[in-house]
Order: C-alpha cells, then sequence, then structure tokens
C-alpha cells in the first residue's frame, strides 16, 4: 500500500518541483509576479516571492467539509494561476479533501489522523462548510462524529487555519436555517492563526495568494477586524467596478434588456449591491479573469461581506426592508407613507383649530376689564374648569424665557 | 385706540440663531432633493452626452451641503451654550416646573383643548423638545453620513475616525444607508409639522413669529397677556 | 458475517454513510444514509419569489445552476410567465456547459479512481502508452514523451512523500485490472480533465458572470443583455467565445473521454452485469425546444420505464410522487406508515439516531436525513441511465443512434445498460447527445441576435403589484444526476412554501414504509466484495450514480409547516 507509506525524501520546494517538470524560471516568476498583484504588493516583491516558494516545502493541507454545498471547492478546481492540478500536486499536499480524494471511509479518515501526528502544528487545515451547534451536533455527522468534534480537532493542531467561503466565515445560508450552524471562529475560539475568505463561493486568486503569502512571509497577509486580508475584502466594489463612469454621469439600467443594459450602464437601480460590497470581484474576476456577474449583466449580491444573506437581501432593492410587526415593508413606502399620514394629519388639525377658533369667537365675551374672555370649547364641559379662569391673567408665568438671561451674550 | 400702548417689540433671535435656520433650511431642501436623487437616481443625462457627470455632480452638491449642513447644526450647539436666553439649552431642555407645566399646555393647544398655547416670546416648552428630537435626528443623520462618506471614500480622515463603527452596526453599511434615508422622511414628517406650527401660531398669537426669524423681533402684547388673539379684540 | 462500513464516501457531493452487511464474499443487505441536514427551504420562505434562486442555487454547488434554473421556472410557472426565445438559449447553453462539464469531472475526477490504480502507472511502459492511446483515437497529447512526463511527475509526487489527493487510495487492490499502461493514460486524461473543465466551464463566466454560482438568471428571462453591436453585451466575440468552447468540449469529449469510458469498460465487463436495482428509471425530461409548458418539444423526453422494459415509456404525472419517512428521521402527523405528496408534505425533523460518535445505525429503524421517494409506491432510479433509457424506449433518434453504437463497440446487448457500468456508458452519450444540441442552441442564439431579436426578460410580470394574490408553480430540470423539481407557493408577493426534490434523494433515499430498499441499497446487493476492510467494490456501483447528497436532504414542506424535534437516542 503506497497509500500510507511515507518515504523519507526531503519535500521538494514548490520550484524544485516546477523546474523538474520543465517549468522554466521566468514561467515561475511571472506566476510570483501574478501573485504580487493579487496580493496589491509591489512588484518588487516577486523576488521575495520566488525565494520563499524556491526555498520552503510545500505545505500539507488538509479541506475538512461539513455543512456545504462544495461550491467552494468548485471554485477551487476552476484555479488557473497556478492551474489546479499544479495547485494540488506540487505547490500543496492536498492530502484529505472528501470531494476529490482517492481513499474512503476509514481509509480516509485516518489520513487526517496521520497528518495531525506527523505535521502537528505545521500543516494548514482550510474548512469549507458551516459547523452545526444545536443538539449536540446531530445535523452533520462523518464517519460517526459530529462536525463539532472534528472541526476542533483539525483546526486546533493546524499552523494555520483558513475558514473558506460564506458558510464557514459566519455560518453563511446555513446560519439562516434551524440547525445552530455557525462558522469556524465561533465553533473553534481562539484559534490563533485563522484567514477568513468570505464569498460565496471564495474566488480561488485570493486564496491561492493567501498561501503564498503564508510561504513567502510566514504569516498571514494583513486582515482586518473579521479576519479577511485586506489585499481582497479592503475595497468597495462598486470604487472598482467598470461601470463606475456610467453611475458617475446619471446612466442607468431601467428595465432588464434595455437599451442601457445593453450598452452596459450601471446596474444601481436594479438593486445592485456593489455600492455596499467589499471584495476584489471586479479586478481578479472569476474563472480565469473571463467576467464576474456586474459584467455578465445581473447586479452584485455583496457575497463577501458579513451575513449578507441577512443583510443585503432583498437583491432587487436600494435598500433592506423593514422589519415592522409582523410584517416586513420597504423604506420607500415607510417613508412616503408616514410623510403622507402627518400631511394628512396637520390638514385635519388646520380644520379642527379653524372650528375651534369661529366657535370661541361667537362665544367670546368681554369682561369687566374690557378683556376678551372666550367661551366654553366644545370639550369644554369635559375638560377641568379650573383651567379657564374667567378673569384675570392665568397663574403660569411667561414660561423660561423670561428675560433673566436676556443680558446674557 | 391708536394711544393705547398695545405692546412691546422683543428682541428673540439673534443673528447667529437666524442664519443657522435658514441656513438648515436650505441645506435640507438642496440634501432632500439630492439625496433622493442619489437614491433613485430620476434624471438622465441627454442622450450621447459624453461628458455627462449628472451624478458624480449631484453627490458633489449633496456632499458640500452635508458640510454646510454639518457645519450650521454645530454653531448652532455652540450656541446652545453661548447665546441668549431664548437660544440656550435652559430654555431647549424641559428641567423647571413651569416648563414642565408649559409642556403640558402647549399639548392641550394642539390638542384642541384651549385656544391659543401659553404665552411665551422663545420656544414653548413641546416646541423645544421637538427641536431636541429633530437635532439628535441631524446628529445621526450627520454620523451616518460621514460612515457612507467615509465608505465610499475607504481611506482618509473621516474613515479613519469613523469607519470603524460600521462593524458594530448590526446589519453593517446596509442599516446605516438605511437609516440614512429613513430619517430623510423623519425630517420632512417634521418640516411639514413645523410650517404648520409656526403658521397656527402665529396666526393665533400674532407676536411676529413668522417674521422674527428674519428680524429677530417678536412682539409682547401689554393687556392681555392672556389667551385673547388680537383680532378677537378688534371684533 | 463482517459489516463494511463507509463513512465518508468519498468522491461525492456531501456526506454519505454506506452500511452492507456481506455474506459470502457479496453483499446481502446495504443501507444508505444521509448524514448532513441544512433546512433550506426553510430559509426560503417570507422571501422575495424574483431571487429564491438565488438563495436555491446553494443547494449544491456542484451541480451548480441547475438549482437556479428550477427554481426561476417554478416562480415562472407560478406567475404564468412566458420568456423569450433567446432566454432559453442561453439557460440552455447553461445548463448544457455545466451537465457536459460535470459528466466528465465525474468521470475522471470522481469515478476514475475506482477502476485506475495510479500506482501501477508507475509501471506503465510510454511507448506502449502511446500505442494504446493511438489505437483509441486522435487525441494529438498522445506520444511517448508525453506519458514519460506525466510518469515522471507522478514519480515525484510519490518520491516525495506527499501524495495529496493520491495518499489513501486502495491501491494494489485485486479488482484493479487495467494493465498500467491503461492507468498511465487514464491518469495523464486525469490531469488534462482538470485543466479542460476549468476552460470550458468560461461559458458560465460569459453567460453567467461566474462558476459555480452563477448570477445571472431573472424571473422572467435572463440579465445576459444581447447585443451584436455593443462590447458589453453578449455580442459576436463572446458567441465566437462560446463556440470555441464548445469545440474544446466536443474535442475533449469525442476524442478522450468517450474512448477512455469504452476502453475501462472493455476490462471490466462483468461490470455490465452488477449493480442493477429495481431497474425502474424515471425522467421529468427537459431542454425545451419551445415552451417549457409543453413536454413534447423537449429533447430529453419525459416518462417512466418500469422493470427494464425498454419496449414501452409509461407516461408520468407528477402528482403520483409521494414521499416516505418511516426511515427517516422525521415525523409524520399520520405516523410513519403514511406517505405524501411534496404538495401536501409535512418535514418535522426528529433526530432518533445513535449519539454520536457512533460505529453503527440503527439499521432496523430510522437510519437517514433523506425522505425515500416513491412513483406509485415503486422505488425509481433517476439520472441519466433513467433519461437515455427513456429517450432509447421512446426511439430519440439521436439517442438510439449513439446507443446502439456505443453497445456495438462494446459487443453488448441493450439489457447490459442497466447496470454499474450501463450508468457510466449513458452518462458519456448523454454527454454525446447534448454537444449536438449545444451547437444548435448557439446558432439559434447568433441567429436571433443577427436578425435583431435582442429580447432577453419578458417583464410584465417583474414588478411584484402584477401577481395575483395567491399562486403555486413548478419548476423541472434534468440536471446531471437526475430529476429535479421545485416547488413554490406565493402569498402576498412573498414565498409562503418552498419545496424541492432532487435527484439523490431519489437515488440515496433509504427504505421506505414497505420496506422497499432504495436505488443504491438495492443496486449493492449482490455486489463482491473481495476485501472488506477495502470495499472497492461498493464504492464502484455507489459513485455510478454520481451522488449528490447535500441537494437530497430538504426540509420543510411546502406548506410552510416546520417543526424541529431532537431526541438523540
Amino acid at each position: 500500500m503506497v497509500g500510507s507509506t511515507t518515504l523519507d525524501a526531503r519535500p521538494l520546494t514548490l520550484f524544485e518541483e516546477l523546474a523538474r517538470r520543465g517549468v522554466s524560471r521566468r514561467r515561475f516568476l511571472r506566476f510570483c509576479t501574478a501573485m504580487a498583484a493579487t496580493l496589491a504588493l509591489p512588484a518588487s516583491y516577486a523576488p521575495r516571492i520566488a525565494r520563499a516558494l524556491e526555498t520552503k516545502p510545500k505545505p500539507v493541507v488538509v479541506w475538512r467539509e461539513f455543512q456545504d454545498c462544495t461550491g467552494n471547492t468548485m471554485s477551487m478546481l476552476r484555479s488557473s494561476h497556478p492551474d489546479i492540478a499544479e495547485l494540488v500536486l506540487e505547490a500543496v499536499s492536498l492530502e484529505y479533501h472528501e470531494t476529490i480524494m482517492a481513499g474512503a471511509g476509514r481509509a480516509a479518515e485516518e489520513v487526517v489522523e496521520r497528518v495531525r501526528r506527523e505535521h502537528r502544528g505545521d500543516y494548514v487545515a482550510i474548512v469549507e462548510g458551516a459547523i452545526p451547534i444545536a443538539e449536540g451536533g446531530i445535523y452533520c455527522t462523518i464517519g460517526g462524529r459530529t462536525a463539532l468534534d472534528l472541526v476542533g480537532e483539525v483546526c486546533r493542531d493546524a499552523a494555520l487555519t483558513i475558514a473558506i467561503g460564506a458558510c464557514a466565515w459566519d455560518g453563511g445560508l446555513v446560519a439562516q436555517g434551524p440547525t445552530g450552524a455557525v462558522g469556524v471562529d465561533a465553533a473553534v475560539p481562539g484559534l490563533p492563526a485563522l484567514i477568513n475568505l468570505g464569498g460565496c463561493p471564495h474566488n480561488v486568486a485570493n486564496t491561492a495568494a493567501v498561501l503564498v503569502h503564508y510561504l513567502t512571509f510566514g504569516e498571514p497577509p494583513a486582515l482586518d477586524r473579521y479576519k479577511r486580508p485586506l489585499f481582497a475584502y479592503g475595497h468597495v466594489v462598486h470604487d472598482q467596478c467598470e461601470r463606475r463612469a456610467h453611475f458617475d454621469a446619471g446612466r442607468y439600467v431601467e428595465a432588464w434588456g434595455d437599451e442601457g443594459h445593453r450598452r452596459g450602464w450601471c446596474l444601481y437601480k436594479m438593486g445592485c449591491k456593489g455600492p455596499q460590497a467589499t471584495y476584489n470581484c471586479p479586478t481578479v474576476r472569476w474563472n480565469d479573469g473571463t467576467s464576474w456577474p456586474v459584467k455578465a449583466g445581473h447586479g452584485c449580491i455583496a457575497c463577501a461581506s458579513p451575513d449578507f444573506w441577512a443583510t443585503m437581501s432583498p437583491f432587487y432593492a436600494r435598500l433592506p426592508d423593514v422589519h415592522m410587526i409582523g410584517v416586513d415593508i420597504d423604506a420607500q413606502t415607510l417613508g412616503v407613507g408616514l410623510v403622507g399620514a402627518v400631511a394628512g394629519l396637520t390638514v385635519l388639525h388646520g380644520a379642527g383649530k379653524a372650528i375651534q377658533h369661529r366657535r370661541a369667537r361667537h362665544r367670546a365675551t368681554l369682561d369687566a376689564a374690557g378683556r376678551v374672555v372666550p367661551g366654553p370649547l366644545e370639550p369644554g364641559p369635559v375638560e377641568p374648569p379650573a383651567e379657564t379662569p374667567p378673569t384675570g391673567p392665568p397663574a403660569e408665568p411667561p414660561a423660561a424665557e423670561p428675560p433673566a438671561c436676556a443680558g446674557l451674550s | 385706540m391708536a394711544e393705547r400702548v398695545l405692546g412691546e417689540r422683543v428682541y428673540v433671535w439673534e443673528p447667529l440663531v437666524r442664519v443657522v435656520h435658514w441656513t438648515v433650511v436650505v441645506s435640507m431642501v438642496v440634501l432632500t432633493i439630492t439625496g433622493l436623487y442619489i437614491h433613485g437616481p430620476f434624471l438622465s443625462p441627454a442622450a450621447g452626452d459624453t461628458a455627462a457627470a449628472l451624478m458624480a455632480q449631484v453627490r458633489f452638491v449633496h456632499e458640500l451641503f452635508a458640510i454646510v449642513f454639518t457645519i450650521a447644526v454645530g454653531l448652532r450647539v455652540y450656541w446652545a451654550f453661548a447665546g441668549n436666553g431664548y437660544a440656550s439649552w435652559r430654555a431647549l431642555v424641559p428641567h423647571t416646573r413651569p416648563q414642565w407645566r408649559n409642556l403640558a399646555e402647549t399639548g392641550r393647544f394642539y390638542g384642541l383643548r384651549r385656544l391659543e398655547p401659553p404665552p411665551g416670546m422663545g420656544h414653548n416648552a413641546l416646541a423645544a423638545v421637538a427641536y431636541l428630537v429633530v437635532y439628535a435626528g441631524f446628529a445621526g443623520q450627520i454620523l451616518t453620513g460621514l460612515l457612507l462618506f467615509g465608505w465610499i471614500a475607504g481611506v482618509g480622515p473621516v474613515q479613519a475616525l469613523f469607519g470603524w463603527i460600521v462593524g458594530f452596526v448590526p446589519g453593517g453599511i446596509m442599516t446605516v444607508r438605511l437609516l440614512h434615508y429613513i430619517l430623510t422622511f423623519l425630517f420632512l414628517v417634521f418640516t411639514v409639522h413645523h410650517v404648520y406650527s409656526s403658521v397656527l401660531t402665529d396666526l393665533v398669537e400674532r407676536n411676529g413669529l413668522l417674521s422674527s426669524i428674519v428680524t429677530g423681533w417678536k412682539t409682547r402684547w401689554l393687556g392681555h397677556p392672556g389667551e385673547a388673539a388680537e383680532d378677537d379684540v378688534d371684533a | 458475517m463482517p459489516n463494511v462500513i463507509i463513512d465518508p464516501v468519498t468522491r461525492i457531493e456531501g456526506h454519505l454513510r454506506i452500511e452492507a452487511k456481506v455474506e459470502g464474499g457479496q453483499v446481502a443487505e446495504a443501507w444508505s444514509s444521509g448524514t448532513m441536514f441544512r433546512g433550506m427551504e426553510l430559509i426560503l420562505r417570507g422571501r422575495d419569489p424574483r431571487e429564491a434562486w438565488i438563495w436555491a442555487q446553494r443547494i449544491c454547488g456542484v451541480c451548480t445552476t441547475v438549482h437556479a434554473l428550477a427554481s426561476v421556472r417554478a416562480v415562472e410557472d407560478a406567475l404564468r410567465i412566458e420568456i423569450p426565445p433567446n432566454a432559453r438559449l442561453i439557460r440552455s447553453l447553461m445548463a448544457g456547459a455545466q451537465q457536459i462539464q460535470d459528466h466528465v469531472v465525474h468521470f475522471y475526477h470522481l469515478h476514475a479512481l475506482d477502476w485506475v490504480d495510479v500506482t501501477s502507472a508507475l509501471r506503465a511502459d510510454p511507448a506502449a502508452t502511446a500505442r494504446l492511446a493511438a489505437s483509441l483515437s486522435d487525441w494529438p497529447k498522445s506520444s511517448a514523451g508525453y506519458f514519460r512526463q506525466v510518469r515522471e511527475r507522478l514519480e515525484r509526487v510519490v518520491a516525495s512523500g506527499q501524495l495529496s489527493l493520491f495518499a489513501s487510495g486502495y491501491w494494489g487492490h485485486p479488482a484493479y485490472r487495467l494493465p498500467p499502461e491503461a492507468n498511465l493514460l487514464a491518469v495523464a486524461h486525469y490531469l488534462e480533465a482538470l485543466d479542460w473543465q476549468r476552460d470550458v466551464i468560461r461559458v458560465h463566466a460569459v453567460l453567467g458572470g461566474k462558476n459555480p454560482h452563477p448570477q445571472t438568471y431573472l424571473v422572467g428571462g435572463m440579465a445576459t443583455a444581447i447585443d451584436p453591436n455593443e462590447p458589453e453585451a453578449l455580442n459576436l466575440e463572446r458567441i465566437g467565445f462560446i463556440a470555441e468552447r464548445i469545440q474544446a468540449m466536443r474535442a475533449f469529449v469525442e476524442q478522450v473521454y468517450i474512448p477512455d469510458v469504452k476502453a475501462v469498460a472493455g476490462f471490466y465487463p462483468d461490470w455490465f452485469a452488477l449493480g442493477a436495482g429495481h431497474r425502474n428509471y424515471l425522467a421529468y425530461g427537459g431542454l425545451p425546444r419551445g415552451s417549457i409548458g409543453d413536454p413534447s418539444t423537449f429533447d430529453f423526453p419525459r416518462g417512466i420505464v418500469l422493470g427494464g422494459d425498454l419496449a414501452t415509456v409509461h407516461p408520468l404525472d407528477q402528482a403520483r410522487i409521494t414521499e416516505s419517512i418511516a426511515r427517516s428521521y422525521y415525523d409524520y402527523s399520520g405516523g410513519d406508515a403514511e406517505v405524501r405528496h411534496p404538495w401536501d408534505g409535512e418535514t418535522t425533523p426528529h433526530y432518533t439516531g445513535p449519539t454520536p460518535p457512533y460505529t453503527e445505525l440503527q439499521r432496523d429503524a430510522k437510519y437517514s436525513w433523506l425522505k425515500a421517494p416513491r412513483y406509485e409506491g415503486k422505488v425509481m432510479e433517476v439520472g441519466p441511465l433513467a433519461r437515455m433509457l427513456v429517450a432509447y424506449a421512446g426511439g430519440v433518434p439521436r439517442v438510439r443512434e449513439l446507443v446502439d453504437g456505443v453497445l456495438q463497440d462494446l459487443g453488448a446487448q441493450p439489457a447490459a445498460l442497466l447496470s454499474t457500468l450501463g450508468r457510466v456508458a449513458a452518462r458519456a452519450v448523454e454527454t454525446a447527445y447534448l454537444l449536438d444540441l449545444m451547437d444548435g442552441w448557439l446558432d439559434g442564439l447568433a441567429h436571433n441576435m443577427m436578425s435583431g431579436d435582442l429580447r432577453i426578460h419578458d417583464g410584465s410580470r417583474w414588478e411584484p403589484s402584477t401577481w395575483p394574490a395567491e399562486a403555486e408553480g413548478w419548476g423541472a430540470h434534468e440536471a446531471p444526476r437526475g430529476s429535479l423539481g421545485h416547488w413554490v407557493r406565493i402569498e402576498a408577493g412573498r414565498i409562503a412554501g418552498y419545496q424541492a426534490i432532487v435527484p439523490s434523494t431519489w437515488n440515496a433515499g433509504p427504505r421506505d414504509a414497505a420496506g422497499q430498499p432504495g436505488p443504491f441499497e438495492a443496486a449493492l446487493a449482490g455486489t463482491p466484495v473481495a476485501e472488506p476492510e477495502r470495499p472497492l467494490e461498493l464504492l464502484r456501483t455507489i459513485h455510478s450514480f454520481d451522488p449528490c447528497v447535500a441537494c437530497a436532504v430538504h426540509v420543510v414542506d411546502a406548506r410552510g409547516r416546520e417543526r424541529v424535534r431532537v431526541e438523540v437516542a
């Protein structure tokens, strides 16, 4: 069984691997430059990346899936720089991955045990999918063990954990359901090195860049407060969008398939969430840089934003609905309704005031001092009479404004 | 009755208060129109206008007036501590028994239980409370505006000072945007009411309330600080 | 009486557990269990039906796009929307591209390692491999030098001690029968297919913005604007890009995939007699040439084949579908013996399985998160084999031609299709069938574009104010793994109920109230097991179905009743 044999040869570096495959140094350096660009590092970093890849052994990777749709795995399989075969055979050693590994059942689970034993504190754990914690975790079991059980051991023994996709980051779509689904950070709190790569799915170009950064510098790239790399999640989609000029000009798609739509105008009025989203989707794009949703004609859904399923839906409206008691109402209806209601009430109030004055004028009488005394108001009998004394100025002094302070300033 | 002295002129609103008032009015009009355009662009540039920058210009105007508005609101807050008694926070924050009573009586006025508001020269206590609420709304609008500005700018002092707040807002930037939008309508509601009640009070009190926000002066009627309106006397 | 337990079943989508009782070197009885539950349909309630597809698409990322398609169709059916022809063509192109790519990925990356011993490839002679390759097809990458490079690449991976994906295979298992040269050829094509699949699926990037989870569906059409004169629309340049990808698909499928399927099958003829199961096959049908409401225009015909009888296609009425939860972790109000139509369904999750960590399921009680769908009480298999059998029995000329061609090459009778390798062969035949359709769809799209028909969306029912107060609809699609249906109920502009019955629920479901085993369970019976510790043979039959288990587990009936109850035994 070759499968479980470990030969005692020194693991080869990525560059050695590539060199022995006949990949020229020039192509290798081009790869390093591309990685530097994705990481938003100056091109002068490319040699440093190259040096690191030339001298460091390739990392062992364990990729675990829990409550997932395997979309992030599929996204990984679309990798083109490096191509996926290079990525899994030469760049890293992807020893466990349910969807594509050779082994199954017991033989598969033994791989995780072996990696944890032989590479403790040294391997990279990648987690895809949410972890259900309700009811003791019975909503996801693998090999008879709960996801919660498995994620803890595989992440705690790793040098670096990457939570890949929205579900592994913050529970994603699954968190909207009944299974108590959470992301890695919540399921295994306090991991020393955790990188969240949100997105539904993640963009593999970023994931490759994160791995390269980790290999080059021995640490994760600069992260934001959600532990996401700034190079990928630090900029607003809208600011990087190729249709931004149309936004600024005031040219918008008004209906699907209209002239503006065909001419590539801005999708702002169709509910595009680009202005609220941060991601490098418009610059790295998808599938070998071919396209991205806005380029293809549909608005962004901000799939790399925190809790995006809850905060960014409805996807075809500008703003989220306002949750009133029992009903969801859109903000414009609410606002216009409010103004209309107050305007209506004001008109009614004005009418009421006019009627009040008309009646008061008819009933007003002059008192002995020649002052006007209004007659009783319509609801007069109900109100305590003390407030309308027939004579003299009322007890209330001119409120707070008496010129005690008038001399100031 | 020409020889009778019916009232005296009282200087109520200092120049700063009046300037702030009208600056806020103009800013609100501009900000509301431009804001509604930014929310849902209702105009397009002419076909073939390759140099069009409609949204960019509208956003520039919006941001410019946002700055004007913020300064005006800031000055008024400062004046609450430096201005005369009518402008002072003491006249705005109900904290004395007479103020509470004035509040209740003004409520009765609006509830059609009383023909005229209780007499007074500055803000009545109910209006004062309304202004406090509106200024809280202004603060909210300014803050959400700064968050949105910082979000789009991505860098700079605004983002550095305020950007971190977004991360703590439930629902994030979408909630900020929603609040910014909803508050606009609360100001519209306030404006409807404010104009109405100013006209109403002016009609009832006949003390020059409407002109006072231009001239600064109101009239205190002598002889009948009570409840009757001037035209009732003439009648 | 050794017990075989495979958990996780790898090289599938989702989390599947297989338990089997082995007697006399054969599987006597098997149990198939889905071990993960997310509660997808519950999440959809109360949302705007126009965005249901964005959510529903996340049911599965491997069968990406298919749930989006079924979802928009369900909503369009409810709102009585007929989409413009261009939208239909774009949807067909996306579905076809996904299906072709998925079938090839399934064969090489999910299934091949059950037939191909990677370590044996190390002993292959590159020159002999080149001769073998030349005998199969005229694929250009077939020189001895090329195969030497592949072998050396493999050797380096093995020598490094870091075997990556290949670290845990059942290498050297006696059931592996390919000669070293065929193994090396297959490994070379495994690597080529990795590169091929990421290139050809760029069709989705052009039409859908990205893959996985393309993002241009709309209720009423597509958001892929068409205009031959606009650089930012689907124009002739982009049509040309797609045409190139279809060419690349055709070249690889005809010169690599199909020859490889035939070559591998030639070494395992006994697997044309194993793994049949119940021999009942069901297909909703799909790929309309006209309205989706008219099944007579479907390129995948609708129907049922019973008991392997290829002389008759029985009509299908979706109203006769029921689901049983007798052996699933759910409750019905009428008890476990009850069966319910999906519209009428109830889903009350109620876990009664063993407390984790566990070593064995409670096989005589409830044991799966999957329900057991039945058609008129009968167990049905869905998937490429079901589609091809329904089309073959129904006399679709191109399908008959392709199937007969393959059977002739393999020297087999049509009955051989009802088997483990029959599923593999049907997938290959279907891929070839789809390629022809792809060309036609793209031509149709280009023709419409040039004749000025640029419509992609019917916006007459876009605004919720134009909708009826209440509406119900269903949308179906023949996904790579089989018949997929979504049901939606809309009330006051919101989703009131949502339900999906997906292919792998049919195939991987457990026993029903009558005790009939599901298709997986039935197909495994009689499978030889050489080494119970390394149950390679079981994987062959399971993988031949191409299971997708995340899809298969669902919750909440269309009426929106949901209760969650858990009791850990």
